[in-house]
């Protein structure tokens, strides 16, 4: 008696445990397929728009760092026209332009062998084309700022529009930023700074660089009045779609 | 799952783990060494955590990532259903699911457990790795799938929650608030292992 029970048990065991294998096989089955549904359907909007402004970073860095030593060895070379230009792009242009005659018409440049020159001018190329590189980029920005962030972008612009994204770490999060976020977004270092220590709190981040904020003497105020419509904007981007973006740039105008 | 002169041990069963090359022999059988920098379980083991997964145990983890602890406890569960929202982990976490045939995917937030509980099934062990400010939340919507007398861990990470307050005055606040509502078996602070994170471990007891 005994033992026919304990037989049953196991077998009602086994079954139990086959049943519980296949039920859990089919968890494991339709789970991944949606999941690679949903992967098929994702449209990595925020993640391109941070990967171009941080590849647009990185150009800058390069044709910043290029550019200077090319600066450097032109100064052996034509020292004045390396005078000339001290913004990168019209020096790379400038240097382009002049090809060959590089140094004829110098007065302080050294004695530098033909292959010398070469070396030179070599840097021109790959210079031009982080330039067009940059460019590409930047087009890239515009097209999908206007197109996922209309109104920020008709606000701050393309570039500063992404940089924003890429701060807060999405169009959505950036969405559920309170404006006082916003107007230190960027500089977070002084945000802990002033909790901990209780240093002063940071006037502004990244909005520093806006050509409003950068040409006020009360950079403050005008951050927070930027970042106070950056906050509308962002959620209407984000929630409606909807254009507001000429009204809120005339609101700004307004009340400067 | 064994912790051996201070090391995670996990058995192999499957022949690729793609984090960890390092194997150990114990008693004739072969482990993988897992890194308690990488894992907060690990890390958990190595600061005397009483109540790891078991065996037999349905595991229910959220923020898989790409999959660092989760390669290890595939190994032992007959069913790890793993939640991630992002899909960049997620991509990770697949390659890893073809090895591993126990790892049941879903992309999705662990704030709204609503929208895939019904791709759930009743977990005997919840394990929460959520660096967010309301990880504490998340870990609470997800009690009830946890069966009865089920084990749930948090890994707390303090620093999301506040990077201002000092994490043990987070960490008791969060213990305190727990508390009221279920049954804390074991806490461990992760250091070194871990820089400002615990490992609080409750009991799902419904009485309380
Ligand atoms: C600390 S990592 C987890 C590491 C992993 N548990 C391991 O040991 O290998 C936290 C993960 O949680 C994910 N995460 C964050 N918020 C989430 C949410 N609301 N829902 C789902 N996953 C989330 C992140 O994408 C990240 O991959």
């Amino acid at each position: 008696m005994k033992h026919i029970v304990l037989h049953e048990q196991t077998t009602a065991k086994v079954l139990h445990k086959a049943k519980a294998q296949q039920y859990h096989k089919k968890l494991v089955k339709e789970n991944t397929q949606l999941t690679i549904q949903d992967l098929k359907t994702h449209e990595y909007v925020d993640e391109l728009l941070i990967n171009a402004i941080a590849y647009l970073d990185t150009l800058q860095d390069s044709f910043e760092q290029q550019g200077t030593k090319m600066r450097e060895a032109l100064r052996y070379l034509d020292p004045e026209t390396a005078h000339a230009h001290r913004d990168m792009d019209s020096l790379v242009t400038a240097v382009r332009n002049k090809g060959s005659a590089l140094g004829k018409s110098s007065a302080l440049g050294g004695t530098i062998a033909s292959t010398s020159k070469h070396y030179i001018l070599g840097m021109i190329p790959p210079l031009l084309q982080l330039k067009e590189e940059k460019n590409r980029v930047k087009t890239y920005l515009e097209h999908n700022t206007s197109r996922y962030l209309p109104n920020t972008t008709a606000l701050i612009g393309p570039e500063l529009a992404a940089r924003l994204v890429q701060l807060s770490g999405s169009r959505k999060k950036l969405a559920f930023l309170p404006s006082s976020s916003i107007q230190v977004l960027g500089a977070s270092k002084a945000v802990f700074r002033h909790l901990r220590e209780g240093s002063k709190s940071p006037k502004h981040g990244i909005l520093f660089t806006h050509p409003l904020v950068k040409k006020t003497k009360d950079k403050g105020r005008v951050a927070k009045l930027l970042a106070d419509k950056i906050a509308i904007a962002a959620k209407v981007d984000y929630f409606s779609g909807e254009y507001i973006g000429e009204q809120l740039k005339k609101e700004v105008e307004e009340q400067l | 799952m064994i912790v051996k002169k201070g090391k995670v041990l996990v058995e192999q069963r499957y022949p690729v783990n793609p984090f960890s090359s390092r194997q150990e022999r114990h008693k004739g059988t072969s482990y993988l060494v897992m890194d308690p920098k990488r894992s907060k379980l690990a890390a958990g083991l190595k600061t005397g955590l009483q109540h790891p997964p078991q065996e037999h145990d349905i595991v229910l983890y959220l923020g898989a990532s790409a999959g660092y602890t989760v390669s290890f406890l595939a190994q032992q569960t007959p069913l790890l259903l793993a939640v991630e929202f992002s899909p960049v982990m997620m991509q990770e976490l697949l390659f890893i699911a073809q090895e591993l045939p126990t790892i049941a995917p879903l992309l999705a937030d662990a704030r709204q457990p609503e929208q895939y509980e019904h791709r759930l099934c009743e977990a005997d062990y919840l394990f929460c790795d959520i660096s967010q400010r309301d990880q504490v939340d998340i870990f609470n919507k997800h009690l009830k799938y946890l069966r009865r007398g089920g084990i749930g861990a948090l890994a707390l990470k303090t620093r999301s929650i506040n990077a201002v307050t000092p994490p043990d005055i987070i960490f008791k606040k969060v213990l305190n608030t727990l508390q009221q509502r279920m049954e804390i078996v074991e806490h461990h602070r992760l250091e070194p292992y871990q820089k400002d994170h615990y490992l609080i471990i409750i009991r799902n007891d419904t009485t309380l």
